[in-house]
C-alpha cells in the first residue's frame, strides 16, 4: 500500500514555490545530530529540492502515520545509521514494510557489517561521513530517479486497475482465458456459453480497457494482474 | 699466687672505670641510633661499671651493704643487657617477667646474706646466677651474629662466654673451698673474673659500636632499595595505568570517531554550501555569515573532542591540584556518551550545584570514572529498560560519586574478589581496570567501594568512590605539581597556547 498519495494543492506564493522543489525532489533528511541537519538542508534547499529534517526516526514515523497529504514528486529518505531509539538500519526494514520510498543511509566512520546489512535490506547507497556535496547531490539524485520511476509504474498500476475493475465477471474471465492464449471455441466449451456470446464479451472487454490487439490485451491483463 | 701485676683492688676499680667509661663513649657515639636496645645496652654496661667500682672500694668503705647495692647494680645491668639484646632478636621478655626474676633474685640473695648469713652459699649463687645470665648474654649475641653475620656480634658472645667461664671456674673454687667468698681477696680465680671482666669491658663496647653502626649502614643500604623499588613500582603503576587509559580509548575508538566525524561533516558541508552559492552568486553576506558562524562552531566542537581525547591520554606526571569532581564527571560523559548512546544506556547525571574540590590529578580521576562507567555500561547487556544514575555530592569532609545501574548487580563471587589484579568477569577483559582505578582511589586517600542495592529499592550495582574533599579555598593551594615540575610545567604551558588558537 503506498501512503501519502493524496496530492496537495498549492495556494500561496510560498506554497507554489515549495511545490515546485517538491516536485524536483523532496529528500527526508533524519540524524540525531542538528548542525548534521543544518548544513545538509542548506545544501539540499540550494540544490532546489525540498528537504523536512527529523532529529529521531520515531518522529518520521509519526508523521507517516499521520499520512498528510502533500506535493506530488519523488522522495527519498536520507538517514544516518546511528539513532538514537529506532537506528537507521531498522527504519530502512519499517519503511520497507510500508512503501517503496528509496533510502540512503549514511554513518560515520562504519564498520563493514552495517553497511552489508544495510545492502542486504534494500539501502540505494551508504555514504561515509564527512560526505563530500557532489557525492551526496549525486546519491540523492540517484534515489528521486528511482523513485520517480516508482511512481510512474505505480500510477500505470492504478490506472490499469481502474480499467479493469469497469469489466464484468464474464468479460474479465473471456478477458483472462484470451490472454491464457485459448480460442474462442475452447472458452465457449469450458463456460457453457455459446461461441456468439464469448466474441461478443471479448470485444467489449477489448474496448474498455483500451486494447487494440491481442498483444495489448495480454500486456494489460498480465500487468493488472487480476 | 698472683699472675696480675696489678692489685685486685686496683683491677677491679680500672675495670669499673672502663665500664663507666666506655659506655659513655659508645653511647655518644652511636647519638645518630640511639633506640632503646643501645640505651639498654649502654645503661646495663654503665651500672655495672658502678658496681664494679663499688665493689672496688668496698674494703676502704667496709660497708657490709655495699655487697648488696652493688650485687643489686651488677644484676640489674646484665639483665638490661639481656633484655637490650633480647630487643634485637624480636623476642624481648616481658618487661614484668624480668621484674619478677629479679626480684626472686634478690629475695633469695638477701636471704642468703642476711637471714641464712652464709656467705659461701651466697657467693656461690651469686656466681652460678652471674655465669648462667652471662652464657645467656653469649648466646643471644651469638646469635644475632649469626642471622646478621656480625663478627662484632660473635666477638661479643666469645668474650661474654669467656666472662660466663670464669665465673663458672669461680664457683668451682668456692665449692672446693680453694676460693674466698670475697671477690677480693687475690685468689686465681677472682683474677681471672677480672681479666674476663677487663676484656669484656673493652671488646663489648667496641663490638657493640661496630655492630650498631653496621647495622646502621645496613639500614641505609635497606632503605635506598626500598626507596628505588618504590621508585621502580610507581613507574610500572604509571605505565599501568597510561595503557589502561590507552585501551580504554582504543575500545571506544570507533563511537569517538563517529563523534569526530559529526562535525567534520557539518564543516564540509556548509564551507561547500558557502563555496557553491557564491558560485551561482544566489548568497548574500547574511547567508555567508551564517555559514561561516557554522563552520566556526563545529570546528571548536571538533577540536574540544580531540582535546578531552588528548587531555584523558596524556601521559603524565601525577599532579596534586584542585579537582572539581562534577566537571570529572561531566567530562567523561562526554567521552562515553555516543558509546552509551549505541548500547542503548540513558545516563542520569545529579551533579552538585557547587564545585566538588577534591585534591589530586583530574586525568587519574577521570580514568576511575570512565572504568566504573564502562562497566556498568557493560554490565546492562542484559536488562530491558538501560539506565545508569550518577550522584556527585560533598557528605561532611568527603566527596563522593555515586554510580548505580539497574542491571542484575555484582554476583557474591564477584564481590569477593572485584578489584584483584587480573580478576575480570568479562571474556577479553584484562581485570586490570578496576585494580588500577582503586590504586589511584587509595594514593588519593579515597575509596572505591562496590555493593548491591537492596532489590526492594530497585537492585542494581552501585560503585561508589570516596574522596577527601578539600576544604581550603581555591586560592591558597598552590597548583604546582608536586613531581616532574619541568615537565608538567611545559605541558600546562602547551595546553594554554592550544587553547587561545
Amino acid at each position: 500500500m503506498p501512503i501519502s498519495n493524496i496530492p496537495r494543492l498549492p495556494v500561496t506564493v510560498s506554497e507554489h514555490e515549495h511545490a515546485a522543489r517538491c516536485a524536483r525532489g523532496r529528500v527526508i533528511l533524519i540524524d540525531d545530530d542538528s548542525e548534521i541537519l543544518a548544513a545538509f538542508s542548506a545544501l539540499l534547499e540550494l540544490s532546489g529540492y525540498a528537504c523536512e529534517t527529523y532529529g529521531a526516526a520515531m518522529d518520521y514515523l509519526q508523521v507517516l502515520n499521520d499520512n498528510r497529504p502533500c506535493f506530488a514528486g519523488p522522495s527519498c529518505v536520507l538517514c544516518d545509521v546511528k539513532l538514537p531509539d529506532i537506528d537507521g538500519l531498522e527504519l530502512q526494514r519499517q519503511l520497507a514494510k510500508l512503501g517503496d520510498t528509496p533510502i540512503v543511509l549514511m554513518s560515520g566512520l562504519s564498520g563493514a557489517q552495517e553497511a552489508v546489512c544495510a545492502f542486504r535490506s534494500g539501502a540505494l547507497d551508504f555514504l561515509i561521513k564527512p560526505i563530500d556535496a557532489d557525492h551526496l547531490l549525486e546519491a540523492v539524485h540517484k534515489a528521486l530517479t528511482i523513485s520517480s520511476e516508482r511512481q510512474i509504474v505505480r500510477q500505470q498500476q492504478t490506472c490499469l486497475a481502474e480499467r479493469l475493475a469497469d469489466l464484468t465477471q464474464r468479460e474479465r474471465q473471456v478477458a483472462r482465458y484470451v490472454a491464457e492464449g485459448q480460442t474462442n471455441q475452447a472458452i465457449a466449451n469450458q463456460l457453457g456459453i455459446a461461441l456468439r456470446t464469448v466474441k461478443l464479451y471479448r470485444q467489449r472487454a477489448m474496448h474498455k480497457i483500451g486494447a487494440e490487439t491481442i498483444a495489448d490485451l495480454i500486456r494489460i491483463v498480465d500487468a493488472g494482474n487480476f | 699466687m698472683s699472675f696480675l701485676a696489678l692489685d685486685i683492688h686496683t683491677a677491679y676499680l680500672i675495670v669499673g672505670f672502663l665500664y663507666l667509661l666506655l659506655p659513655s663513649f659508645a653511647w655518644m657515639v652511636l647519638r645518630e641510633q640511639r633506640t632503646l636496645q643501645v640505651n639498654l645496652w649502654c645503661g646495663g654496661g654503665f651500672l655495672l661499671g658502678s658496681g664494679l667500682v663499688l665493689i672496688s672500694f668496698r674494703d676502704i668503705l667496709s660497708l657490709r651493704v655495699f655487697i648488696v647495692v652493688s650485687a643489686v647494680l651488677v644484676t640489674v645491668s646484665v639483665l638490661l643487657r639481656i633484655q637490650s639484646l633480647c630487643l634485637d632478636l624480636d623476642k624481648p621478655w616481658r618487661w614484668r617477667w624480668l621484674l619478677l626474676t629479679w626480684i626472686v633474685w634478690f629475695l633469695i640473695f638477701v636471704g642468703l646474706h642476711l637471714g641464712l648469713q652464709n656467705y659461701v652459699l651466697r657467693a656461690q649463687f651469686m656466681s652460678i646466677v652471674a655465669a648462667s645470665c652471662f652464657f645467656y648474654i653469649a648466646r643471644l649475641a651469638w646469635q644475632i651474629g649469626h642471622i646478621e653475620r656480625s663478627q662484632s656480634a660473635k666477638l661479643i658472645g666469645s668474650v661474654y662466654f669467656l666472662v660466663a667461664s670464669a665465673s663458672v671456674v669461680r664457683c668451682f673454687n668456692l665449692m672446693h673451698k680453694t676460693g674466698s667468698t670475697d671477690l677480693l681477696q687475690e685468689t686465681e680465680s677472682s683474677q681471672i673474673l677480672a681479666v674476663a671482666f677487663l676484656l669484656s669491658s673493652i671488646v663489648g663496647h667496641f663490638g657493640y659500636v661496630g655492630l650498631a653502626l653496621d647495622r646502621a649502614k645496613r639500614r641505609e643500604i635497606k632503605a635506598v632499595e626500598n626507596r628505588v623499588r618504590d621508585e621502580e613500582t610507581l613507574r610500572l603503576g604509571k605505565q599501568i595505568a597510561q595503557l589502561d587509559r590507552q585501551r580504554s580509548l582504543g575500545e571506544l575508538s570507533a563511537s569517538l570517531g563517529h563523534e569526530l566525524n559529526q562535525p567534520l561533516a557539518a564543516i564540509l558541508t556548509n564551507a561547500q554550501v558557502a563555496k557553491r552559492g557564491l558560485l551561482k552568486g544566489s548568497f548574500g553576506t547574511h547567508q555567508l555569515d551564517e555559514l561561516l558562524d557554522k563552520i566556526v562552531y563545529n570546528t571548536q566542537r571538533a577540536s574540544q573532542i580531540i582535546e578531552r581525547i588528548r587531555d584523558f591520554i596524556r601521559p603524565s606526571d601525577s599532579r596534586r591540584e584542585p579537582v572539581d569532581l562534577n566537571q570529572v564527571v561531566s567530562e567523561v560523559f562526554g567521552l562515553i556518551a555516543d558509546e552509551a548512546k549505541k548500547r542503548e544506556v540513558s545516563f542520569v547525571l545529579s551533579l552538585a550545584d557547587q564545585p566538588v574540590l577534591v585534591m589530586g590529578d583530574s586525568i587519574q580521576f577521570s580514568q576511575i570514572v570512565l572504568n566504573v562507567f564502562r562497566n556498568a555500561i557493560d554490565a546492562l547487556i542484559q536488562t530491558e529498560k538501560r539506565q545508569v544514575s550518577v550522584v556527585c555530592c560533598r557528605q561532611g569532609d568527603r566527596a563522593v560519586i555515586q554510580v548505580r545501574d539497574n542491571g542484575p548487580g555484582f554476583a557474591p563471587e564477584t564481590l569477593q574478589q572485584i578489584g584483584m589484579p587480573f580478576f575480570t568477569t568479562k571474556p577479553n577483559g584484562l581485570g586490570m581496570g578496576i585494580s588500577i582505578s582503586r590504586t589511584i582511589a587509595m594514593q588519593h586517600a579515597g575509596l572505591l567501594m562496590f555493593s548491591n542495592v537492596d532489590p526492594a529499592d530497585g537492585g542494581g550495582a552501585l560503585v561508589t568512590l570516596n574522596l577527601p574533599i578539600l576544604t581550603r579555598t581555591l586560592n591558597s593551594v598552590s597548583t604546582q605539581p608536586v613531581e616532574g615540575l619541568t615537565t608538567s610545567g611545559l605541558n600546562k604551558r602547551e595546553r594554554d597556547t592550544d587553547r587561545v588558537v
